[in-house]
């Protein structure tokens, strides 16, 4: 667990959840963490649509209902962000990906745990995926696919999301797929 | 966490092989089932909750001490019967951990034994809930190619059903068995 190396996005005091354990022969090579702007980016966006939708609301219904349009622009535009932005940052800093020199380890920890690891020599396939805000801020979802979890479900939920560098992230992981995979296996 | 405790007879070890761990489901996690039963019955009824008090005619008050009166009976009902049902129902689940392979048993009404190599997993999902978080039980889902991430995805109303058991649901320690897991499918990798 002390044996550490720099990798894109890791940063020199990341802590390792008490709920993953290392083995003793296993070198910890990258910690990564989710930033906090991949999530701002997806609520902010939420927030759009529901703004849209209440605007609409707002044309559609007879004038003597009106009123509600008050109280509900309160909430949703008042009251809802803070709690959304900040339940947000926990939320993030829930996430945590180790990756070793033996497998890729994706914990949350956000009101219940979600833990995936998966060895490098079972890794067929790797999808970068980064969004127009991913792109400026140079985050995105790196996916590791194996033959038992497919698309959609290895690239949506279960999946290295939201992290800095994200081609170097997967250029790491491919060259631990490659030396770990035998030669005719090799994608 | 116990390597005691008899086979059931329609598991059969091979000659060398050998149990190293014998799990259980927890009963505590009965009742996050029932809470969630509760939850989605909720949620189901609303809408026709909603329509009857809105078309009942006064007086209302009296109609609404008697609804609300037979919706805690009933839930009382459901409950009592899903705590008693439930001590059977999870008595009959058990998971074998040997040198060779993982043995998924479930023995209630019907019979379900899913028997995985640890060579053939290729993911290892573990996930819990926030009552399974206070009280150290969780679920572990491993993974194959016959047996794909559907089945593991962490919210109740989107994972895909199945008639078999398919992860070792409930157990007690779960951080300490994903761990003793990878372990068995590394040594299994290289051997």
């Amino acid at each position: 667990m002390s044996e550490k190396s720099m990798g894109p996005s890791e940063g020199p005091h990341i802590a390792i959840p008490r709920e993953i354990v290392i083995e003793p022969n296993e070198k910890i090579l990258m910690v990564l963490e989710r930033t906090y702007i991949s999530f701002v980016t997806i609520a902010t966006v939420g927030l759009l649509v529901i703004a849209g939708a209440l605007l609409i609301l707002n044309f559609a219904i007879p004038k003597e209902n009106q009123w509600i349009m008050l109280p509900l622009a309160v909430f949703f535009f008042v009251i809802l962000p803070p709690i959304l932005y900040g339940l947000g940052y926990v939320y993030v800093k829930g996430h945590r990906y180790i990756i070793t020199n033996e497998r890729i380890i994706m914990f949350r920890k956000f009101i219940g745990i979600l833990l995936r690891t998966v060895t490098h020599d079972k890794i067929t396939d790797l999808i970068v995926n980064q969004g127009p805000i991913g792109r400026i801020c140079n985050y995105g979802r790196v996916s590791p696919i194996t033959a038992g979890m497919i698309m959609p479900m290895g690239a949506a939920i279960f999946s290295i999301s939201g992290v800095r560098n994200p081609y170097e992230v997967r250029d790491s992981i491919a060259k631990l797929v490659k030396t770990k995979q035998p030669e005719g296996q090799q994608n | 966490m116990t390597v005691e405790g008899t086979v059931p007879p329609q598991v059969s070890l091979l000659p060398d092989e050998k149990i190293i761990m014998r799990l259980q489901r927890r009963y505590a996690s009965i009742f996050t089932s029932i809470l969630s039963l509760i939850a989605t019955a909720i949620l189901l009824s609303f809408g026709s909750i909603i329509r009857t008090f809105v078309q009942y005619t006064p007086p209302i008050e009296a109609f609404f001490w008697i609804f609300l009166s037979i919706i805690i009976i009933g839930f009382a009902f459901v409950f009592t019967v899903m705590a008693l049902v439930g001590y059977f129902y999870v008595q009959g689940h058990c998971y074998i951990l040997t040198n060779r392979r993982i043995i998924i048993y479930r023995k209630f009404i019907t019979i379900s034994v899913r028997e995985i190599a640890y060579s053939e997993i290729t993911d290892l999902i573990l996930n819990q809930g926030p009552i399974a978080r206070i009280l150290n039980y969780g679920s572990i889902t491993p993974l194959s190619p016959g047996i794909r991430g559907f089945y593991a995805v962490p919210y109740p109303y989107m994972r895909r059903a199945t008639y078999s058991r398919v992860e070792l649901k409930d157990v007690s320690q779960p951080s300490k068995v994903i761990n003793e897991l990878l372990t068995l499918v590394r040594f299994h990798k290289s051997a």
